[in-house]
């Protein structure tokens, strides 16, 4: 079974408003690492939100055609259901981060899950030493770099050991040390069965990716295989994707 | 002292809060905050700091010292005008009474910095709170500072466009404030929200209960200060209680009294506004002033 299947999805967030996805149709297989690539503004956050349940639940809009996650669609389920499914880590690690401790941010979800002490106490060790962050274990989180808070943010949502990972442009602002570390982090990941979607708008981020995908105004133009795609220099300079 | 349980500061709080309350006589209100300051120095709190950030409110606080001094009647007159009383030894009694009563519960409330957000979490749920609740509560105290930035910015983003704070006349103000309010909630409200996804987004109610994975235990520390605390303000109560039908140092009953079934204007108001000197009333006065 595909781990996410996406049919003819199109929305707008207001029904007389602009359509910004078009007919956006993709399977996604489980330890697959998807790329989504394209301009800001071109939809890639929207798919994202779409794929977690924000969208409609909490952000409305009018939403068509069908988005499944693990054989769940999306529409019918909140979205604390579909945490455990889909883990969703955004661009922005402030509005994330709520907790006074990296070690209680990454407890959170765990705890959620009514999971024994001994069990959340495990996942948060197991986080703590996958993300390396045994050094500001007790630390506050709003006291940490970019790149560190980032991490906490991943570890966050990866204790809930979502089957699929969507992760929203994390990697734009962070330093090649730190992208490294995450790509490595994800490389593992991929080896466990994980689903990862990354959408950035840098070609850079992408080299982890076994797949491709392009938008261009909310339609999904181009679908191949990561080394294709990043040989095709005439298609990325169109597209005003190659820096 | 700071590895009590955060349950048992909640008690403290509650208990000097209740008394500070009840408490209604400048000296008891004195020893009770004495009382606080001594406890804030076991959490190695430094009051004297912290009420230094909070000096933009000293205006306030006077102002509240002046109108509940001026309004409030009875007692030796310690400054007249042309008849009219304007302080009384009850007025200065009330305002000492309000003083404390501030001093104690804000020195009282800082108990709360000596333990994390999470703890706090954690005992409001051990209490039987819903961790809904609990969940709001911590979200409010780590919000305040990040609402408090915004206020920043939002104060600087019109100033670098070129208002001039001090030289807005008084009818622009209101237009002002409109413009500045608007984008403040806005901004809070969009923050509010994403806040309220991540936390959905990382399974937040996906079950009707959720576990922890620190549990919060008592100490036999916790279980001594908690009798103290509650044993010693009981007994006040129970004090406090008895000074109600007979006059004691706890309560200003002796110099003020409203009478049943008489209007509040002619039992507090007409004396001060008639009366020019005043001694203290037999138990049998209605007003608990008589005139000379």
């Amino acid at each position: 079974m595909d781990a996410v299947v996406v049919d003819n999805l199109c929305y707008k967030y207001q029904p007389s408003g602009r359509q910004i996805l078009k007919n956006i149709s993709f399977k996604a297989g489980q330890g697959e690492i998807v790329a989504v690539l394209g301009l800001s503004g071109c939809g890639k956050s929207t798919l994202g939100l779409c794929l977690g349940g924000i969208i409609p639940h909490y952000l409305g809009g009018e939403l068509t055609g069908r988005v499944q996650v693990h054989g769940i669609e999306v529409k019918d389920h909140n979205v604390a259901r579909l945490a455990l499914e889909v883990g969703l880590v955004f661009q922005d690690p402030e509005t994330q981060l709520f907790l006074p401790t990296v070690e209680d941010e990454i407890a959170f979800a765990p705890e959620n899950l009514c999971l024994p002490p001994e069990e959340i106490g495990k996942r948060v060790y197991d986080m703590i030493n996958m993300l390396g962050l045994s050094d500001i274990r007790q630390a506050n989180p709003n006291q940490l770099s970019g790149g560190q808070k980032h991490l906490v943010a991943l570890g966050a949502v990866l204790a809930l050991e979502p089957g699929i990972l969507v992760l929203d442009e994390v990697m734009a602002q962070m330093d090649s040390t730190s992208k490294k570390k995450i790509k490595d982090i994800l490389v593992n990941l991929r080896l466990y069965g994980k689903t990862i979607l990354i959408i950035e708008h840098e070609l850079e981020s992408l080299s982890i990716a076994d797949r491709i995908l392009v938008l261009e105004d909310g339609a999904l133009i181009r679908d191949g295989q990561a080394s294709e795609i990043v040989a095709d220099e005439e298609f990325l300079a169109r597209q005003k994707l190659m820096f | 002292m700071n590895k009590l349980d955060p349950r048992t500061k909640i008690v403290i709080i509650l208990c000097l809060s209740t008394l500070a309350v009840v408490l209604n006589s400048p000296i008891p209100l004195l020893v009770l905050f004495v009382l606080t300051l001594v406890i804030l120095s076991t959490f190695r709190i430094n009051f004297i700091g912290i009420m230094f950030k909070f000096k933009k409110l000293l205006p306030l606080l006077l102002v509240m010292l002046i109108v509940q001094s001026v309004f409030a009647a009875g007692g030796e007159t310690l400054l007249a005008y042309k008849g009219i009383n304007i302080l009384t030894s009850n007025g200065f009694n009330a305002a000492l009474c309000i003083l404390f009563r501030m001093l104690i519960l804000f020195s009282s409330a800082m108990l709360i910095m000596t333990s994390s957000s999470k703890d706090y979490v954690l005992a409001l749920v051990q209490l039987k709170i819903p961790y809904e609740i609990a969940f709001m509560v911590m979200v409010a105290f780590r919000f305040l500072p990040v609402f408090l930035e915004e206020i920043k910015d939002t104060l600087i983003a019109v100033q670098l466009r070129g208002v001039d704070l001090k030289r807005i006349a008084w009818g622009n103000k209101v237009k002002f404030y409109t413009h500045f309010f608007t984008p403040l909630l806005w901004s809070v409200m969009l923050k509010a929200r994403q806040l309220a996804i991540t936390m959905e987004a990382r399974a937040f109610r996906v079950y009707r209960r959720r576990t922890y994975l620190r549990v919060l235990r008592y100490s036999v520390l916790d279980y001594y200060v908690m009798a103290f605390f509650l044993l010693t303000t009981i007994m006040v109560l129970f004090y406090v209680s008895l000074d109600k039908f007979s006059p004691g140092i706890f309560s200003m009953t002796d110099h003020f009294q409203l009478s049943p079934g008489k209007p509040l204007l002619t039992t507090v108001a007409l004396p001060v506004l008639h009366c020019q000197k005043y001694k203290k009333c037999p138990d049998s006065c209605s007003s608990g002033l008589i005139k000379e």
